[in-house]
């Protein structure tokens, strides 16, 4: 994971500084998104055209206790990402509307026992596990104020992803309404509300 | 706005939120129950009877060699187990195991047949042997404390038991450590015959 942290960061700031230094405009904020927090960094290359890259982590326990059956798990979420966006500032009611793609590097899992609370046995577990290479395309709304502030929101849609499910049954066996509740949390849309400054 | 701004703005929702090719499986780890594996005495805990005031403890003895079982319930005139009125023995033979399977419950289960070998009633003190012969209980008059008695095929008080060579069905629920089962719970029998539900106390070995 290492080697994506540095990609992410050489995408940042090292590639903009010597191939795209003409605007000479970097950004750098925070942002909460459904796929977790984050911290994003920007150039911008022309009055339309913005490269970013961002790190979104996330950690989710996963606990319920029934009356003889409980869940115990966890879902983890990393996300490194590479974009491209673009500004369509001739639309004359609003500026700062954009679409952008890119690039994710996730490492997504999630773990869950399902334990028999009188014995401790194991009843079933669950793990999912997503594809780690993913296109994301999103559309949104930048605005930088004179004083440097910054805001965006974004809705991304994930492209070419892949999710795979291992249900193990042990004592009890997953019936189909468990596992599509369960297969229809991909997590393909992220909704992602920025704060940053611009430097 | 120029054209092939919407253009790219509905190519962009277009393939927003494809989301994720979903695969997925499953893998059953369960045990798979042969005689083998029940071979042994499993022990429920002490149980409270119906009556609230006396006790119970139910045990099952698989002989895998022999494919036969005998399941021994042992009431005691007290709460906790102890100072035993009379033995319940429930013996059949021919077990054949069925494959996996699961209740509606999704509770991973399999079901087994036997053959009923005889039912015996052991009464462990004069006076209930007594009492027994008094009333002419299931019908009969040969009670004898520590001497069991056959009630197959007989009626005592509501019960109406199984007759020698009847058709015995059930279901066994072993956990993944084999390290307790459950039977079927045989008030509740379902249109095939086996029982429908699974009775929640276990018994361990």
């Amino acid at each position: 994971m290492k080697i994506q942290l540095y990609l992410v960061l050489i995408f940042l700031f090292v590639l903009p500084s010597f191939s795209f230094a003409k605007y000479n405009t970097f950004e750098g904020g925070v942002f909460t998104s459904s796929w977790g927090i984050g911290l994003q960094g920007s150039y911008l290359y022309s009055n339309e055209i913005l490269f970013g890259g961002d790190i979104i982590s996330a950690t989710r326990s996963i606990k319920s206790s029934g009356t003889y059956v409980s869940v115990d798990g966890e879902i983890t979420v990393k996300t490194y990402e590479g974009f491209a966006r673009y500004y369509f500032r001739d639309i004359e009611y609003t500026d700062g509307f954009f679409g952008q793609g890119g690039f994710a590097i996730r490492s997504w899992k999630m773990n869950a026992d399902y334990v028999e609370n009188s014995t401790a046995s194991k009843v079933g577990s669950i793990k999912m596990e997503w594809s780690p290479y993913v296109l994301v395309t999103g559309l949104g709304w930048h605005k930088i104020w004179d004083n440097g502030v910054s805001f965006s929101s974004s809705m991304n849609g994930v492209w070419g992803g892949k999710m795979n499910v291992d249900y193990e049954e042990n004592l009890y066996q997953f019936d189909s309404n468990t596992k599509t509740e369960l297969e229809e949390l991909d997590y393909p849309l992220n909704f992602v509300i920025y704060l940053g400054y611009s430097f | 706005m120029k054209s092939y701004h919407i253009i790219i703005v509905l190519i962009m929702l277009i393939i927003s939120g494809c989301g994720n090719e979903v695969s997925t499986s499953t893998k059953d780890e369960s045990a798979t129950i042969t005689m083998a594996y029940l071979d042994g005495t499993w022990t429920r805990e002490c149980e409270l009877t119906d009556k609230s005031s006396t006790s119970a403890k139910v045990a099952i003895n698989f002989s895998g060699s022999s494919d036969n079982a005998t399941k021994t319930t042992t009431f005691y005139t007290g709460t906790i187990c102890y100072n035993t009125n009379y033995i319940l023995r429930e013996k059949i033979n021919n077990i054949t195991i069925g494959s996996k399977t699961a209740t509606a419950a999704n509770l991973i289960i399999t079901k087994y047949t036997a053959v009923t070998l005889d039912i015996t009633i052991e009464p462990k003190s004069t006076a209930l042997a007594t009492s027994l012969n008094d009333a002419s209980f299931c019908g009969l008059t040969s009670w004898s404390s520590g001497s069991e008695t056959s009630i197959a095929g007989k009626t005592c008080s509501s019960t109406t038991y199984s007759s020698v060579n009847d058709g015995f069905r059930d279901l066994v629920q072993m956990n993944s450590e084999r390290t307790y089962i459950r039977t079927g719970n045989t008030s509740e029998l379902g249109s095939d015959g086996y029982p429908s539900t699974v009775y929640y106390n276990k018994y361990f070995k």
